[in-house]
Formats: structure tokens, C-alpha cells, sequence
């Protein structure tokens, strides 16, 4: 059985382990069980900070449900044209653990262009920071053409950067027209709920109706 | 005859959602489920999902198809969808995939000799390469997808212009071989 995967791509500080940290909480409290990749190119230091959060200070998840990749190179190559090495791990993920109902997979580099082979994610969000410039959507790639949900982060500094949040709304429309774009802020979790609705609704069909006091029984 | 291949959740927002787990088969393949198919849109019973080719290659998505049913796809791994697959097929229902056109941009290598026709492709395939498109050759013409227009001016000065037609075209693009995990950039 293939566990339902989502990919989370984005320039390097746009906040993808951020939204990560607000998210998984958000599901866990909806009853969906997730499981951690964190790709980088030398360090692990993005799955050490997620353990730290999610399985110590906020005792969310396990810390052996959170991984490190060092991927070697330029991360996108391994969530991409050769995902060999995620796929190994999210095979023992699925052999271990069949009953899990997300696994995450964040990668970062590559700018604009950055996508995810469909042999490894079935729901591709890719994020972006007001701080980077509202011309971010406009000046489309890969990434933000073809990804299922954009989501614009750090709404807060919009003001002090200068950016145009509703020019980048109507851009985003306009390069992926009929696909959503959410303004997030991770900092304070603003937005996050609707992201996780994307990830419910477009991934995981909505198919746990269960209440949140009976699932948590349940584990 | 319809297959019931498919079964029903009920979602949040209280619609009904089809769940296929497996294509019922393709109309371009089936001369059954292609006569089916006629049957079905001279009844308007017909309805079409349209995917890009990056959705086609998916095992999971969900999307509506042009008259607003939501349906939900499961496949098994390995298995990906292709033009004309059929998706749902009840009395009242057919859905059948249909892939969307892209632009590419199509090379023809015009060369004198064989010799210099094998160089200059050896160009064209080092060009397209270096930006990781997917292809398709057929008939002495390479194809691969192109994000705009402007990329155009980006091959014109890259290939060998005297020795190659270049053309911008919409059409659905199918690459020569398995490509899944296609790198663009």
C-alpha cells in the first residue's frame, strides 16, 4: 500500500520546515499520523530542529518519525530525476509503518524550477516569501506553474519589503489559473489551517471523518 | 454493459466524490469501450478529464472533470494514466482521460549528408540535454516541451540555424520512452 505523499518545495529560507512545524500539528489533530523527510545538501540540521519542536517540546510525534537526508548535492536532484534515495527510505517507512497517513517530504534549492518526480510525491506544494519580491509568481518556472498548491509565506514583512500582496494573488492566477494560492504566515500559523484543508481534501480525500477524540484514543 | 469499478466517499463539503482504483480501460484500445463511448456522449452522459501530462504521470490526484464531477484516483504504483483511459463508466456516467495539448517546440535536422546530419543531431540532442527536456524523435524530428514562446530565440541561437527547421507547435506531447522522473530546467 502506497502511503499518501506530499512534497514541500521552495527556495532556501521561505520557510518549508516552519510550515512543516505548523502543519503537522494541525493534522495530528484531525488524526492523521505523519512522517517526517527533511532533504538538505550537507547538514540534517532542518530534521534536528523538527525533532527538537515537534517531538520534544511539543511531543507531537515520535523522533524516529522525522529523517535527515544529505542529499550530497543540489537537493532537487534527489527528489527529482533520481529519487532513488527517498524512495529507499519511504520503502522502509511503508514496510515498518503501513498504517501512517502522510509522509513529507521537504526539499529546497533549485529556485523556481524546482519539482518533484511524481514516482515520489503525489501532492506538490511549492512556497515562496513576500520578502523574495512580489514578482516572484509572475516571473513563473516550474515550480510555481506546475505545483498543486503555491503558498506565499511571511505576509508580515509585506509592508516592510514593499510587496504587493494582491498583485502577487492576481500573478499567481494568472500563470496557474484554477489552482490555489494561500498567504501564510508560519511565524504566528496564519493560514496554515487552509493549507492543511488543500493537503486533506486534494491528497488524502477527506477519508478520516473520525472525531478527534476517538482517533486520539485510538493511538 | 457498464463496470462498476468504483466506490464513493462522501467529503466534507458534502458532495459526492468518485475513488477509481484502477482504469476500467482506454476507448483508443477497447473497441467496446470505444462504441461505449459513443453511445455515451450521443446520450451526454459523457464527461471529460483533462490532464496535463505531469498529472497523467501521477498515482494519486484528484481533480473534476469538465461537467464538475469530483473524482478521487488511486493507482497502483507503477501505473500511470495515458489518453483515453476510461475512469468511471456507469449507466449514467462515463469519464474518460483526455490529455492537454503543451507547447514544444519541434526540431527538423536538414542536412546534405550523413555524415553532417549525425553531427548536427549530436548538436541538437547536447543542446536540449543541457536543459534537461524530455524528447520525442519521430521521423527524423525531435520534439520537446517548451514553458514559452520566448525560449524560441534561446535555440535559434543555441542550434545550428542553417542546418535545422525550428517550430513552435501545441499538440499533446508523449516522450519517446519511460521519462517519469523528467528533469526541467
Amino acid at each position: 500500500m502506497r502511503i499518501p505523499r506530499v512534497g514541500i518545495g521552495g527556495p532556501v529560507g521561505c520557510g518549508k520546515t516552519r510550515l512543516i512545524e505548523r502543519l503537522v500539528p494541525v493534522l495530528a489533530q484531525r488524526g492523521y499520523r505523519c512522517f517526517i523527510i527533511s532533504n538538505d545538501v550537507v547538514s540534517k540540521e532542518d530534521a534536528e530542529r523538527m525533532r527538537r519542536i515537534l517531538s520534544v517540546e511539543e511531543r507531537i510525534i515520535p523522533e524516529d518519525m522525522i529523517v535527515g537526508i544529505a542529499t550530497g548535492g543540489c537537493p532537487h536532484t534527489a527528489v527529482r530525476e533520481d529519487p532513488t534515495i527517498n524512495l529507499a527510505v519511504i520503502d522502509e517507512i511503508e514496510r515498518k509503518d503501513p498504517s501512517l497517513d502522510l509522509i513529507i517530504i521537504e526539499s529546497g534549492g533549485d529556485n523556481t524550477m524546482t519539482t518533484f518526480s511524481p514516482a515520489l510525491a503525489d501532492y506538490f506544494i511549492y512556497i515562496i516569501d513576500v520578502a523574495g519580491g512580489d514578482k516572484y509568481p509572475r516571473k513563473r518556472g516550474l515550480g510555481i506553474e506546475t505545483c498543486d498548491l503555491l503558498v506565499v509565506n511571511k505576509v508580515d514583512l509585506a509592508p516592510h519589503v514593499g510587496a504587493d500582496l494582491a498583485a502577487m494573488k492576481r500573478d499567481a492566477g494568472r500563470v496557474r489559473p484554477g489552482k490555489p494560492v494561500e498567504f501564510v504566515n508560519c511565524k504566528t500559523g496564519r493560514g496554515v489551517e487552509s493549507v492543511a484543508r488543500h493537503i486533506i481534501d486534494g491528497l488524502l480525500f477527506d477519508r478520516k471523518r473520525v472525531p478527534v477524540q476517538k482517533r486520539r484514543k485510538r493511538n | 454493459m457498464p463496470y462498476e469499478t468504483h466506490n464513493f466517499i462522501r467529503i466534507a463539503n458534502d458532495t459526492m466524490a468518485f475513488i477509481v482504483r484502477s482504469v476500467v480501460g482506454n476507448i483508443h484500445k477497447s473497441m467496446l469501450l470505444s462504441k461505449e463511448y459513443r453511445k455515451m456522449k450521443a446520450a451526454g452522459k459523457s464527461e471529460t478529464m483533462s490532464l496535463s501530462r505531469a498529472d497523467m504521470q501521477r498515482m494519486r490526484l484528484r481533480r473534476k472533470t469538465d461537467a464538475g464531477s469530483d473524482v478521487g484516483i488511486i493507482l497502483q504504483p507503477d501505473a500511470w494514466l495515458k489518453d483515453g483511459d476510461v475512469l468511471v463508466f456507469t449507466k449514467e456516467k462515463f469519464v474518460v482521460v483526455r490529455q492537454l495539448r503543451e507547447k514544444v517546440l519541434s526540431v527538423k535536422v536538414s542536412y546534405r549528408d550523413p555524415v553532417g546530419t549525425a553531427e548536427v543531431s549530436a548538436l541538437v540532442g547536447h543542446a536540449i540535454g543541457n536543459r534537461h527536456r524530455p524528447i520525442a524523435v519521430k521521423g527524423g524530428t525531435i520534439t520537446f516541451p517548451i514553458m514559452a514562446d520566448s525560449e524560441l530565440e534561446l535555440f535559434q541561437r543555441l542550434l545550428p540555424v542553417g542546418s535545422v527547421r525550428l517550430k513552435i507547435e501545441e499538440k499533446v506531447f508523449q516522450p519517446s520512452g519511460a521519462t517519469i522522473s523528467n528533469h526541467e530546467h
